[in-house]
């Protein structure tokens, strides 16, 4: 397994910065299915990591795994310094400092995106109507479309609508933002408004776990790439080592398939 | 193969009076699978109507559920003065070269719920054995009232310029006329040249895909006609002036309906300046 690491957030993280995720021998099963095996994984601040691999290799669980979308049976997972597997409030705790933007957008349909945006900032975080406000409005200004808050979801397409999730998660002003797949259910054309939005989180500073197959972010926005197949981490490295010099046959295979299908 | 450098011309057409633009249609594939399926084609109808489209195209391979959605969008192009055409995914002839009976039926019977007086579909696997079953086909468009407009797509058997003139040439050879799709882009997914294609199959063009291309590695994307690499003027030039025209190109967009209109715009533009200009061999 290669396990370079080079980045700044590396570099940082060598120097002593305590990791904001970490991940200790993490295993978990559905039934009698093992589903994630041994998971090892420490995340700097600030750090952008693209998880890939093929389908049903336990790389959506990882990363929901994370904010106790999923628990996992054997192991360890601390989120910013608090111990995800001890479970309790801390649950709560962590859910308010880690965003997630699912494939289907998961907005509510019988709510405005202003509507959308503010929910969470009002419940959780306990802000008055005008502060969860302004605070939407600002986000919705981030991923351009203010000029949308006052209509519903369903009046939206694919790609404005996944752009609202990103600004609903950003309205509770996480430190880690989590990505499902977010751009694997709109069309080519979309793509890219919502890549955008991403690689300017990035470029702030904002600390992310990706699982997309959009090879062309994971080069130009990730510190490292990790691939993940049979609920393994097979391989990770820097995005120029990842491409240019994949050491596992498995990674070798599976960039092959995936290079190639995009490329037609 | 390249169009650029393709050595075609269009076929030197007299000298014409200056005629009416053509009508124009949204297929409603251009606003996205994905988005399609999201809204439906009602919605995107509406859409359409609401951005200046004479019409819309309807597309099989897109509906969620057929028993609501053809009646819906019936209904509001009936309201609305549109016109409408059926689009069929399900090739006529199978791969052996059977006609596909069931398949022709099924796209009747859906125009029909339309009220769209023109189905649209692909020859699919026709070969020379096939030409036995035209005489059937016809007789279904004839007790169906319904006009067939067969579409170059993007497959070897049914998108090369050899096999779309064998089949019209087989077709009228046998005394049946049948009008054809003419879409730009898609001669060069299976590497012809539009412009030959434009000079040896106009005369059977009744509808015209618009569908600009750009080069990608290793594969071709459809974008609209300004930004085309291909030399659509030519094409456009080149096929029957007042047949209807249908964008076939992503209309995406935060304001999808300004971008619609827009597009919608850009083409009327394009074929009046066109019907002021007279033919000239090029």
């Amino acid at each position: 397994m290669t396990d370079t690491l080079q980045s700044p957030a590396h570099i940082l993280a060598e120097a002593g910065t305590e990791p904001i995720i970490r991940i200790e021998a993490v295993d978990k099963w559905y039934g009698k299915f093992q589903v994630l095996t041994g998971i090892n994984l420490n995340v700097a601040p600030g750090e952008r990591i693209v998880v890939c691999g093929p389908s049903g290799s336990g790389k959506s669980t990882l990363i929901r795994c994370i904010n106790r979308l999923e628990v996992v049976q054997k192991g360890r997972i601390v989120v910013d310094g608090i111990d995800l597997t001890a479970g309790g409030k801390n649950v709560d705790s962590v859910r308010q400092e880690v965003g997630m933007v699912f494939q289907q957008f998961n907005l509510f349909p019988h709510l405005t995106i202003l509507q959308n945006c503010i929910l969470a900032p009002m419940r959780s975080r306990g802000l008055s109507k005008d502060e969860a406000e302004a605070i939407a409005m600002k986000y919705l200004k981030r991923v351009r479309i203010p000029e949308q808050a006052n209509k519903y979801p369903s009046q939206l397409s694919g790609g404005q609508q996944q752009r609202v999730a990103i600004a609903r998660a950003l309205c509770m002003t996480p430190k880690i933002m989590l990505f499902d797949e977010p751009t694997s259910a709109l069309d080519p054309e979309m793509v890219k408004e919502v890549l955008d939005t991403m690689i300017g989180l990035a470029d702030d500073g904002m600390t992310m776990l990706c699982v997309t197959h959009e090879m062309g972010f994971a080069r130009s926005v990730a510190d490292r790439v990790i691939f993940m197949a049979e609920g393994k981490i097979i391989e990770q490295a820097p995005p120029e080592q990842f491409f240019s010099h994949p050491q596992n046959e498995k990674t070798r295979n599976f960039l092959g398939q995936i290079l190639n299908q995009h490329a037609h | 193969m390249p169009t650029e450098v393709c050595n075609a011309t269009a076929p030197a057409s007299p000298v014409t009076t200056p005629c009416a633009a053509p009508p124009i249609l949204i297929s409603l594939s251009a606003f996205g699978a994905a988005e399609v399926r999201r809204h439906g084609q009602h919605w995107f109808t509406q859409l359409s109507h609401a951005a200046g489209a004479d019409g819309v195209e309807v597309r099989s391979e897109l509906l969620q559920d057929a028993v609501t959605e053809l009646p819906a969008i019936a209904q509001t192009v009936r309201a609305a003065g549109m016109r409408v055409v059926y689009s069929s995914a399900e090739p006529l002839w199978d791969a052996s070269g059977a006609l596909d009976l069931p398949a022709l039926k099924r796209g009747i019977a859906a125009a029909h719920t339309l009220g769209a007086p023109r189905l649209k579909m692909a020859i699919g696997g026709f070969i020379a054995s096939s030409q036995r079953t035209l005489t059937t086909l016809d007789d279904c468009l004839q007790i169906g009232k319904i006009e067939l407009v067969i579409e170059n797509d993007q497959t070897p058997a049914a998108g090369t310029l050899a096999a779309l003139q064998d089949f019209f040439d087989t077709a009228n050879d046998q005394g049946i006329f049948l009008g054809m799709t003419f879409d730009m882009g898609n001669w060069h997914w299976t590497g012809e040249c539009p412009l030959q294609a434009a000079s040896a199959l106009a005369p059977q063009v009744r509808y015209v895909h618009c569908k600009g291309v750009q080069r990608q590695p290793q594969r071709w994307i459809a974008v609209p006609l300004a930004d085309s690499s291909a030399p659509w003027r030519a094409v456009l030039r080149a096929l029957p002036a007042d047949v209807p025209w249908a964008i076939e190109y992503p209309l995406a967009g935060d304001n999808l309906l300004a971008v619609t209109r827009h597009e919608i715009d850009q083409l009327r533009h394009i074929a009046t300046s066109m019907a002021r200009r007279p033919h000239l061999p090029l």
